[in-house]
């Protein structure tokens, strides 16, 4: 294999699993602070992503007022969805199965909510208008603006979460939630303001995350639908409650629809159609053989359980 | 408006009763065992691909012809042939129809059972729902990149069902409709029999409460295993019926959507509960043509809405108010009682322990 | 809880009797079936489609008025959601509920072979305009592709281009579904047999999330192929896909420095509103082969009309649903609003039709067997297409002229 295919695909798995991180650590975090599998996560790209392609078309080109409005109305979202939906079915104790179902619901409702206005609007597989520029050219590797922005924003997003879980109080209290929901109650944390926070972030990253990926391919109202799956199974690398584990987890799920695919496909020539399946093998792989993922490779405190 | 009502009453039979046959296997293995599956997609399509499988490769060798390779450039002589078997030859027609439903129902029972008995025995248990929920659509990936079994993306065509040879459309589609409630009702009657036999309360008894179950000595994890085996023959049943319905086999259908809607069916209409199995059923069955006619006449009004969409949003605001005001359903688990039960319950109020 | 049952019980009955209200006394109103995908990925199709046959019914209705007939025509359109299950139900309830005998749609053919045995039984007629898939040309059915013709022209047209133009290899990028398969196949045996050189295939999985690899692998192997010969990049790919492909081709050494070709789909205005696509593909002298209005006087009355009334141009192929439209409700005024009439006079009408691109002639499967391409280029203006050349099917002859 060239070393331009090599080098060209661990660039793409870069890019992808840096994307697949910020959206995979909101997920983790819904799972554990609020114990919800929340299907409706993807959605909460696609909005994301949309009111980036809105706000680029009609307001501005610039790069952080899109970022920053697909921010705080996915965080808006979020958090009405968990006052509409989650918190009165909570109160009656439901089962696992019934939120995740209740989640599809929230999700399918707002999928074609988005549906309906984008047909209206005519806003299908529409660009989000931010110009490509090429910003770093060599002989084996191509890097665009879209890359530095993709890249540092969602790493640079995903340590500021983790600064803000381990360095700050209310990171804190999102851990002992996440540890013992009732005990952390018990000892006076104000668990309403804790839990209304963390949807407002959950909301947050996802839609950065999906303004970033509408810029990275081109938005419709499926985007999170399709993306969901991989975003899954980098959760379930991390345990679903290590945040190092699900970072690692997206960067290989990223690699491997990527270089691993390149290579498989150039070695024994599996065909790119087999493309989608491959965060599904590892899923049943991970739960089958390491159901705890990586979570106990990485002996930091930096995780939610110990 | 022109509604057929007769037809439309024929169609929804028999939409109705293939999808209480998935619903019946679904409560049997989490209302009745307490096994989340949400594999309902590969167990549905294991039958359905089944079904393209026989009858284009075993239906002419009942006939005692040769097998045409039904994808590429033969597609339309073996279409042709096929055809015209289940035309002109109704005995061969109905045994490829049993050898479909017999072979789809072992498939599916040892998959299912196969299936279990290697998750089963992992500690959390909706890891069973996350992996069938993912294998399904890796499998339908697979089926669909390899041209053995479905003609990879192009599908099979001309899968008639057993009644194909009777001259009057109306009179074999009503056929067909009696066929497949005859099914449902079979598969209801033995999950009914199946609750209420003493196998049926061990089942509850572990669902309820696995360490007790445990350790009374029940190997729990292998009378999982046979529950799944069951409801997998079940479900693959009903794939092939649903195959026979359209006509045509494609990896497009079994998709996860198939597996969510026939939760939403047993959730519905009740958990642990074959009636209400069939409730959900018949709901999710009328609600889907109701919203469609609705969306036919909305659309008509000519406003640039498109009112199609309303019906996915309609569902999911339909499934939030049952999943938050009827948790457990419409309608309730029964509860079995015993013969001692009763005795007991009749010499509390009599007071006399000795009388029947 | 049941009162609320019973309230909606009767809104949906208000709604399904107001159907009939509507119709007048002493017109005869056929219900023309359509059935399109609505929702899901390709949804954006059905919507387009469904304007350009309500174009139709409106044109058709305006004329028979005119002509003091009493038969109009009503388009009730329903969902099928993009599946064959969803097909069969689509076909089913719009037969069973408004007595339409024939459909206009539905829009793939995995949809088509979906509603094939509904429709077959029930003597209901099905025209659908824009699936070709191999799999579908079956004889004696009630099925009649009409208009969009077979892919094989698409592919001659296509062999016939990169030859005139000197390509001697071509690096083909496709989606992996029976259109993208018949396409990709049949272009690799036309060209060959034309004399042109080697021909490497990458096939993307349906509705992909991302293409970068892909891409990618396609640039390697244009790469690998320039080496030999003058190679050219031929993407066959939906408009969303294509975008994303021509995000990373843009700035790819390889790909930015070679000659594209591309498939209908390709030769819409919406790629070109970027300006970096545009420069693009002006640069790699991108080329498709698509309708023409300039072969029929209906095809740019057609085009006029449309843009007209719904203030857009129409989208790619839903001049094939107008036409469509057109041989449906000429073939109802013929032989009444009866399925099994239909079906016979069907082949006869449509053989006679011209309308927006070329006449529709069926073959033995019911099939159009007769195509006629305009070829494209984009604009020196770098914001439209340009019509530099066109494509006889009938006699197998490519005019170009560059």
């Amino acid at each position: 294999m060239t070393v331009t295919l090599l080098v060209d695909s661990l660039v793409r798995s870069v890019q992808v699993g840096s994307l697949y991180a910020l959206m995979a650590i909101g997920l983790t975090l819904t799972m554990n602070v609020v114990r919800l599998p929340n299907f409706a996560h993807a959605e909460y790209i696609t909005i994301g992503a949309y009111t980036a392609l809105i706000v680029s078309l009609g307001v501005s080109s610039n790069p952080l007022l899109i970022l920053g409005a697909a921010f705080l109305v996915t965080a808006l979202v979020a958090l009405g969805s968990h006052h509409a939906v989650f918190r009165p079915l909570e109160k009656h104790r439901t089962s696992t199965y019934t939120m995740l179902l209740a989640s599809f619901a929230v999700g399918l409702i707002l999928r074609y909510i988005v549906f309906l206005l984008a047909d209206y609007f005519e806003l299908f597989d529409r660009r989000i208008q931010i110009p490509l520029e090429v910003w770093y050219r060599s002989s084996v590797v191509i890097l665009t603006n879209i890359f530095f922005w993709v890249v540092p924003t969602s790493i640079g997003l995903v340590i500021a979460f983790s600064l803000l879980l381990n360095r700050t109080p209310l990171g804190r209290e999102m851990r002992a939630l996440a540890n013992n929901f009732d005990l952390a109650r018990i000892i006076g944390i104000r668990v309403g303001r804790v839990v209304n926070l963390t949807w407002l972030l959950v909301g947050g990253l996802a839609g950065v995350a999906g303004a970033l990926w509408g810029l990275y391919t081109s938005v419709n109202p499926l985007i999170g639908w399709f993306a969901i799956l991989s975003v899954f199974a980098a959760a379930i690398l991390g345990g679903l409650s290590s945040f190092p584990g699900t970072i690692l987890g997206a960067y290989l799920v990223g690699l491997s629809e990527n270089t691993l695919m390149q290579i498989l496909n150039v070695t024994i020539g599996l065909d790119f159609s087999f493309k989608p399946a491959i965060p599904f093998i590892i899923i049943i792989l991970v739960l089958l053989f390491r159901p705890q993922g990586f979570t106990e490779f990485l002996r930091s405190n930096r995780g939610l359980r110990r | 408006m022109n509604i057929d009502l007769f037809a439309t009453l024929i169609a929804l039979l028999t939409f109705f009763g293939i999808a209480a046959l998935m619903a019946i296997s679904l409560n049997l293995e989490y209302g009745v065992a307490g096994i989340p599956n949400f594999g309902q997609a590969l167990f549905v399509s294991i039958g359905a691909y089944t079904t393209g499988v026989t009858y284009t490769r075993l239906l002419p060798l009942l006939a005692g012809q040769e097998a045409i390779n039904p994808c590429g450039a033969t597609l339309a002589p073996a279409l042709q042939l096929r055809s015209e078997i289940m035309r002109t030859m109704p005995a061969v027609g109905l045994g490829n129809f049993v050898l479909t439903l017999l072979i789809a129902a072992v498939i599916g029972g040892v998959v299912g059972y196969a299936v279990s008995y290697i998750i089963l025995r992992l500690k959390q248990e909706w890891y069973l729902a996350l992996v069938l929920l993912v294998g399904g659509e890796t499998v339908r990936i697979f089926v669909r990149g390899y041209q053995p079994i479905v003609c990879a993306n192009n599908g099979i065509s001309g899968i008639a069902g057993p009644f194909a040879w009777v001259g009057n459309t109306q009179t074999a589609s009503i056929l067909f409709a009696l066929l497949v409630l005859a099914f449902a009702g079979a598969a209801y009657w033995y999950s009914e029999k199946l609750a209420r036999s003493p196998y049926g309360r061990l089942l509850k008894a572990v669902r309820e409460n696995e360490q007790v179950a445990r350790s009374l000595g029940k190997n729990v994890a292998r009378i999982r295993a046979q529950v799944m085996l069951i409801g997998s023959a079940i479900a693959a049943i009903s794939g092939v019926l649903f195959a026979l319905n359209i006509g045509f086999v494609s990896t497009n259908d079994y998709v996860v959507t198939l597996t969510l809607d026939v939760w939403v069916m047993v959730v519905l209409g009740g958990l642990g509960n074959n009636r209400g199995a069939l409730l959900g059923a018949l709901l999710i069955t009328l609600m889907d043509r109701a919203t469609a006619i609705t969306a036919i006449q909305l659309n008509r009004l000519g406003t640039d809405i498109e009112f199609n969409y309303f019906r996915y949003i309609l569902f999911g605001v339909i499934l939030l108010l049952m999943l938050r005001y009827r948790p457990r359903g419409l309608l309730p688990e029964t509860r079995f009682t015993t013969p001692a039960h009763q005795y007991l319950a009749r010499s509390q109020e009599t007071g006399d322990a000795r009388s029947p | 809880m049941r009162n609320r049952l019973l309230v909606l019980l009767c809104v949906v009955g208000i709604l399904l009797v107001s159907g009939a209200a509507i119709a007048q006394d002493d017109v005869e109103t056929y219900v023309l079936g359509v059935a399109q995908p609505f929702t899901g990925p390709l949804g954006s199709f059905g919507t387009d489609f469904t304007k350009g046959i309500e174009l139709a019914v409106e044109e058709m209705n305006a004329q028979l008025e005119q002509a003091g007939l009493n038969i109009r025509f009503e388009a009730v359109s329903i969902d099928t959601e993009g599946t064959p299950d969803g097909a069969a139900r689509a076909v089913q309830t719009i037969v069973q509920t408004t007595g339409a005998q024939v459909i206009v749609g539905p829009l793939t053919t995995s949809e088509v072979l979906g509603a094939k045995q509904f429709a077959d039984e029930n003597n209901v007629v099905i025209v659908a305009p824009a699936s070709s898939g191999a799999a579908g040309a079956i004889p004696d059915d009630n099925i009649f592709r009409v208009m969009y013709p077979p892919d094989n022209f698409a592919a001659k047209a296509f062999a016939q281009i990169a030859t005139a133009r000197g390509y001697q290899n071509v690096a083909i990028l496709h989606m992996d579904d029976p259109f993208g398969n018949g396409l990709a196949e049949q272009f690799q045996e036309d060209f060959q047999a034309l004399g042109g050189g080697s021909v490497t295939v990458v096939r993307y999985a349906p509705d992909p999330a991302d293409v970068t690899s892909e891409v990618t692998r396609l640039s390697a192997d244009a790469s690998q192929l320039s080496g030999s010969g003058t190679t050219a990049v031929f993407c066959i790919c939906f408009l969303a896909d294509a975008q994303k492909v021509l995000q990373i081709a843009q700035v790819d050494p390889v790909l930015s420095s070679l000659d594209w070709m591309g498939i209908e789909n390709l030769a819409n205005p919406q790629l070109l509103e970027d300006q970096n696509y545009s420069a693009f593909l002006q640069n790699a002298n991108f080329v498709s082969v698509s309708f023409t209005d300039e072969q029929t006087p209906v095809g740019r009355e057609f085009v006029e009309a449309f843009t007209a009334k719904y203030g857009s141009v129409p989208g790619p192929f839903t001049n094939y649903a107008f036409d469509a439209a057109n041989i449906a409700m000429l073939s109802m005024l013929v032989a009444g609003n009866d399925g099994a009439a239909v079906k016979a006079i069907l082949p006869f009408v449509s053989n006679h039709y011209i309308g927006t691109s070329v006449q529709g002639y069926l073959d033995e499967y019911g099939d159009q067997a007769i195509a006629y391409y305009g070829i494209y280029r984009v604009a020196d203006n770098g914001s439209e297409f340009e019509l530099i050349g066109t494509y006889n099917g009938s006699a197998d002859k490519l005019t170009l002229e560059e």
